[in-house]
């Protein structure tokens, strides 16, 4: 249409300039008309110097609040460039309706100091990893007449979408009912507090802290084995994430069941229990423990499960975890259901799930 | 978003943009638009219009400066002027309402004015920078420059440019970046926009530059294609409604430019070559008003019905009808319609035994009405059918028997009664019954009366081309009706005359012409159908003199005398007549005075002043709709075509008292004849529309209106001449006042010494205008480049080691080091200390630690390192910069690297 529209002004400012004889009209008309031809070709080449990144390729956000996403452009033109427009595909992982957005914004030439960094915010209403990907890079002319675009490649990022924290009413057994081995395990975080004596050392699994490896002993093996600590006075949870009961995968049941595993959890954290979560990672090929006993240990976990392939059939689920050990310990299953010992807790309602994580009273005594 | 996020976006939204450019660029429009009304200001008010240009100015910059700096106390301003010119203008409201009431009215404007535009202004930097709304002031913008022209408005080249230059440079900073089409704010973004703002500014001044250079070499192709685009639009509409034929000599002087289509209009055949250009005239204007020249004709009424044939005589009438042709036709008309109309009521009266006396017959809206003796309407009116109506001859028996038919109370008309009517359209006569008794009423009957008469047989050859002209349909009844024109002139000898036959193309009679000192000839004939299109046109054929030797042939003559000195006498009353005012012209005139007795001088003065006041072109664009047609053509546009040069000469040769009429018709060039053995005078051309031309004619004594050809050559050259007159003659006269023509180039451009010009981007505009627009673009580019500098100088000095280290990488590659690395290699330390001997190891080797600090450790560098980098960058770039060779360090310091 903007094209239309200026052959028209430049048609008619001709024909006036022409009739009514006006030489510096015409001069204008023909300055306009260079300039557009111009333009045309400025577009070709300010596309092959204009590319588009994610600067920050994760980043952490919670739910419900606005997420910001870092577009960096690179201008290697000497000319400034007065709009481009971004094409991102954003989704939700596990989700088949990807959102388009466009962004249009411009940039400085290359070498000036000013940054050409935009941040764009949008809300995350559910939990779970939204991919994001720069699909196409669309260079207008400074008039906007003529555009021409490329499609960018592997430009990706990743949001994690935290649940919030939610406090739940729990009422916690003694504690040596409930555990089915009282160990001193334990595995501080914090550099310099490392009093604890090791117990044995294992191989290393996805989780585990990196400064837990035992150098010399991997450099040896040419393997990497973590240390592992004994604690004094913490207990040893067992949490089992079974995600066969549920096929579908639409976000809002991800969602719910992220909420209320990370409320569970972080629930039981506050009662100085240390926490094993074990799952089903078909990505990996195996079952997958995490130990947690400090919050960040939470959100990496999540982060982990987020990106696992947990969701499979019972079968595949019961080859790997012992029934019996389960009966023992708790387990949250993707029908939202909560097991304590074998005994059902409560069963969660997809729509309802913030609601009865805060008001309802969990007995587990 | 967090709440502080979402705060500072709210708060970056707010603000507004402060980056200069966008004030210079507006100011620079208002300055453009300013500059329009300053220079077609009065030369008293212009004054006036620069102190309103400082006031607007001044005012923007300090709605700007509040706006950008207390941004909080802008809407109390915008409130308190409203109020401050409510207050102000409530008390004058009284003085205001009572000077729009006086005569003029203008005081009362006068008095509102500053309020006025201080609200404008208000407005439009409220538009501009609150709303960011560009639309209004672009359209009103783009309006100003496209229709000043029409509007009769001058422009500058500095009030295009820089209107254009802020027009779009304006748009450009608009530009809107969004996300999801909600707006998006981004620091830095404004910067983005402010430098492509400039860079499209200059990019359009360099791009005037070729423009104007094309515009000034290339003009004429440029304005031909315009008007070429026009002609072919103008075809199209035509072919769309039906309307093919053009009349090329209607009186009209153009206010734009000429369209010629090179459509054939007949065919000419002479038996000799002509000397010169033969002039065929078409056309003769009388008085010329709203940009049109009156027929002729109707001027000369009063003057041929005091020589009428019928009470002068037939010598006289002959006399007449050499000298004054056309004019003479129109009474000649009037008299073989009144003939007609006489005998027909005669006929009637004793064909139906009334006695009708009198009739009127209503030409306009085709009705007739007879009156009996006692002044009875006995014939009620009656509305005729529209193609009857039309046509005068054959209108008149047939509405006599529609009359009589048709509009009687049971077919009866008193006792008589009406039975039967027959219409003979072919025959052009009508017969009815009345009383048993048939009554024939035609029109040929009143013909051979007329054909007795030599001027009659003349005059109704005459008849053709006046209605030709006029656009009336032809005459059914003449069709076919052949006859021949005896020779009038006692001294009439065919052999020693050229003869000339004219035969007109697609049976188009509307552009016929004939020559000048017409011997004898045949006129034209026309063929019509029943609808009154003309199906054939034959020739015309003509005896003339093409060499003027008249003198003396007809003083032997009776009464020669007399009737020339009564024509010379009413030729003077009446063709030196001025309706319109023009008042360059006039006073040009006015301040020039001549001889008026001496014809030679005055046409040497206006054959002077049309050479140095304008040139030839077809295409000098439209007349604004507020000048005058001819001062614009001489005095503002200094170019124009034939019929400007003829109205304008004619004109003049008027203020001086001179007898001259406007001419159109052909003019046909010698070249243009080609011999043609198979014709029957041996030569022949193709006259085309392109050779229609406009010219005066000027009365002399014993020859009649001679033409006089006031036109230039595309060169400036004049070549009018008469008997008595000729380029010798003008050469001294000229040398007596001493005038002088200007030199023109094949372009019709003064190479010479003249001050007049000739519109359009001449020499002395040409320079200068490139000049400015060179001046001004490199002027722009180099502030924005320096601006761009001193943005990034002071931004060195606070720019994170990495960004430092960024900028070292670029320089280096710019002076062509070490351009396969990009810092990320593990011996750049010494390759850049190999690359930069004056660089300390150690220096390079902390830079490239404190950088790895900055990208992995958790803390990153402090600021002293931060300092450190920056310094090692500062160091470096003196290092490079000294080394360069000269072209490249501007670039180096200014461009790539601002040190």
């Amino acid at each position: 249409m903007k094209k239309i529209v200026t052959v028209l002004l430049l048609l008619l400012a001709w024909y006036f300039a022409g009739m009514n004889r006006q030489p510096y009209v015409m001069a204008a008309v023909i300055c306009g008309t260079i300039f557009v031809v111009l333009s045309f070709f400025l577009t070709r080449y300010l596309k092959h110097k204009l590319t588009a990144e994610i600067p920050e390729q994760s980043s952490i956000i919670r739910k419900n609040m606005q997420a910001e996403f870092k577009i960096r452009t690179d201008n290697k033109c000497r000319l400034p460039i007065n709009k481009y427009k971004l094409t991102i595909c954003m989704n939700y992982q596990g989700s088949n309706r990807p959102v388009i957005k466009k962004l249009s914004g411009n940039a400085c030439p290359a070498g000036d100091p000013e940054e050409n960094l935009a941040s764009v915010y949008f809300a995350a209403p559910y939990c779970g990893m939204i991919s994001a990907e720069l699909r196409r890079l669309r260079v207008y002319d400074y008039f906007m007449i003529f555009s021409s675009s490329s499609k960018l490649r592997d430009k990706k990022g990743e949001v994690a979408v935290l649940p919030p924290i939610r406090k739940m009413n729990i009422r916690m057994p003694a504690f040596g009912s409930y555990t089915n081995e009282p160990v001193a395990e334990t595995s501080s975080d914090k550099k310099g507090e490392d009093h604890s004596e090791i117990r044995f050392i294992r191989e290393y699994r996805e989780g585990d802290l990196t400064r837990h490896i035992h150098r010399n002993y991997s450099a040896r093996t040419e393997k990497l084995w973590v240390k592992e600590y004994q604690r004094e006075n913490d207990f040893i949870f067992d949490l089992f994430l079974d995600s066969s009961y549920y096929k579908e995968t639409d976000i809002e049941h991800r969602d719910a069941f992220y909420e209320l595993v990370y409320a569970v959890v972080n629930n039981l954290m506050e009662n100085d229990i240390v926490i094993r979560v074990h799952y089903l990672d078909k990505h990996r090929g195996g079952a997958v423990m995490f130990e947690l006993d400090s919050r960040k240990d939470v959100d990496r976990f999540i982060l982990d499960l987020y990106k696992s392939d947990c969701f499979c059939t019972q079968e595949e689920f019961l080859n790997y975890f012992n029934v019996l050990a389960m009966n023992n310990a708790m387990l949250l299953n993707t029908s939202l259901e909560w097991y304590f010992c074998g005994r059902p807790i409560y069963r969660f309602q997809k729509k309802n799930i913030y609601y009865e994580l805060v008001n309802r009273y969990f007995d587990l005594s | 978003m967090t709440r502080k996020q979402k705060n500072e976006a709210d708060k970056l939204s707010r603000r507004p943009d402060s980056s200069p450019a966008l004030i210079i660029l507006y100011m620079m429009g208002l300055f453009g638009m300013l500059s329009v009304l300053y220079d077609n200001a009065l030369a008293d008010s212009k004054p006036i219009v620069l102190m309103i240009t400082v006031a607007i100015e001044v005012f923007t910059i300090l709605l700007w400066y509040i706006y950008i700096h207390k941004n909080k106390y802008f809407m109390y301003l915008v409130l308190g002027i409203c109020v401050l010119i409510t207050l102000m203008i409530i008390p004058s409201w009284g003085n205001i309402i009572s000077g729009f009431s006086q005569p003029g009215g203008m005081s009362g404007l006068s008095a509102l004015l500053p309020f006025i535009l201080a609200i404008v202004t208000l407005l439009f930097f409220y538009l501009e920078f609150v709303l960011r709304r560009h639309s209004i002031l672009f359209l009103l913008c783009m309006g100003m420059v496209i229709l000043a022209p029409v509007l009769g408005l001058y422009l500058s080249i500095h009030s295009v440019v820089l209107i254009v230059i802020f027009q779009f440079g304006f748009y450009v900073f608009n530009t809107k970046i969004s996300f999801n089409r909600s707006r998006l704010i981004v620091k830095g973004s404004a910067r983005a926009s402010a430098m492509s703002a400039v860079a499209a500014a200059v990019m359009l001044l360099a791009a005037f530059v070729p423009a104007f250079i094309a515009e000034h070499f290339f003009e004429d192709e440029l304005y031909m294609q315009v008007y070429q685009a026009d002609g072919y639009l103008q075809d199209g509409i035509n072919e769309l409604f039906g309307n093919l034929s053009t009349n090329l000599s209607d009186g009209t002087v153009s206010r734009g430019n000429l369209r010629q289509s090179g459509n054939p209009i007949f065919d000419l055949s002479v038996k000799e070559l002509p000397e010169n250009r033969l002039y065929l005239k078409n056309y003769v204007g009388s008085t010329y008003s709203s940009d049109r020249w009156e027929n002729a004709y109707q001027q000369d009424r009063t003057f041929f019905e005091y020589i009428d044939p019928d009470s002068s005589g037939d010598k006289f009438g002959r006399m007449g009808l050499i000298f004054y042709r056309e004019p003479f036709v129109t009474d000649l008309l009037n008299a073989i319609v009144n003939d007609y109309y006489k005998s027909l009521l005669k006929e009637l009266s004793l064909q139906t035994d009334i006695k009708l006396v009198s009739f009127d017959y209503d030409y306009k809206n085709g009705y007739l009405c007879c009156f009996d003796q006692n002044g009875r309407e006995v014939a009620v009116s009656c509305e005729l059918p529209n193609d009857i109506a039309a046509d005068k001859y054959l209108a008149v028996p047939t509405a006599c028997a529609y009359i009589f038919y048709e509009n009687s109370t049971n077919r009866y008309y008193g006792d008589n009664l009406i039975e039967q009517i027959n219409l003979y359209n072919s025959d052009s006569h009508a017969s009815f019954i009345i009383n048993d008794r048939m009554i024939d009423i035609s029109a040929l009957p009143v013909y051979p009366s007329v054909l007795n008469q030599t001027s009659r047989s003349e005059a109704i050859s005459d008849i053709y081309t006046t209605f030709g002209r006029q656009g009336i349909i032809y005459n059914k009844e003449l069709r076919d009706f052949d006859y021949s024109i005896m020779a009038m002139n006692p001294g009439f000898d065919d052999s020693q005359t050229n003869r000339i036959t004219i035969t007109p193309k697609n049976n188009d009679l509307m552009n016929v012409c004939y020559p000048y000192y017409p011997a004898a000839g045949n006129a034209f004939g026309a063929v019509g159908d029943n609808d009154g299109r003309i199906t054939q046109a034959t020739a015309c054929e003509y005896y003339f003199e093409d060499k003027i030797s008249m003198e003396g042939r007809w003083s032997d003559l009776p009464d020669y005398e007399r009737f020339v000195d009564s024509y010379y006498d009413y030729a003077k009353s009446n063709y030196t007549y001025i309706k319109t005012n023009h008042p360059k012209l006039s006073a040009l005139c006015h301040e020039t005075s001549l001889d008026t007795s001496n014809i030679n001088e005055v046409t040497t003065f206006i054959l002077y002043t049309l050479q140095t006041h304008a040139r030839y072109s077809k295409t000098p664009g439209s007349v604004p709709f507020t000048a005058d047609t001819i001062d614009y053509f001489l005095f503002d546009n200094h170019q124009g075509y034939c019929v400007h040069f003829a109205t304008a000469a004619a004109l003049m040769y008027r203020m001086y008292g001179i007898p001259c009429r406007y001419v159109t018709g052909f003019a046909v060039s010698n070249g243009l004849f080609e011999e043609d053995k198979n014709s029957e005078l041996g030569f022949t051309a193709e006259v085309s529309d392109k050779c229609a031309h406009a010219w005066v004619e000027i009365f002399l004594k014993d020859y009649g209106w001679v033409p006089v050809e006031v036109t230039p050559t595309i060169d400036g050259r004049m070549t009018a001449s008469f008997p008595g007159f000729n380029d010798s003659v003008m050469r001294n006269i000229m040398k007596k006042h001493g005038w002088e023509f200007v030199t023109r180039n094949e372009d019709g451009r003064i190479i010479s010494n003249d001050n007049n010009g000739a519109g359009g981007l001449d020499s002395d505009t040409f320079l200068p205008m490139l000049l400015f627009c060179t001046a001004a673009s490199v002027v722009l580019a180099l502030t924005a480049v320096f601006g761009r500098w001193c943005y990034s100088k002071k931004k060195q000095k606070t720019m994170s080691c990495r960004a430092a280290f960024d900028k070292l990488i670029n320089m280096l590659h710019f002076c062509s080091l070490l351009k396969d690395m990009n810092g990320s290699e593990r011996n750049f330390a010494a390759d850049l200390c190999e690359a930069l001997p004056e660089l300390d190891p150690r220096d390079a080797a902390r830079m490239m630690s404190i950088l790895e600090a900055e990208s992995f450790s958790q803390n990153g560098a402090d600021e002293q390192e931060h300092e450190f980098v920056r310094s090692l960058y500062s160091s470096c770039s003196q290092y490079l910069y000294a080394r360069l060779k000269w072209y490249k360090k501007p670039l180096f310091r200014f461009i790539y690297c601002f040190i």
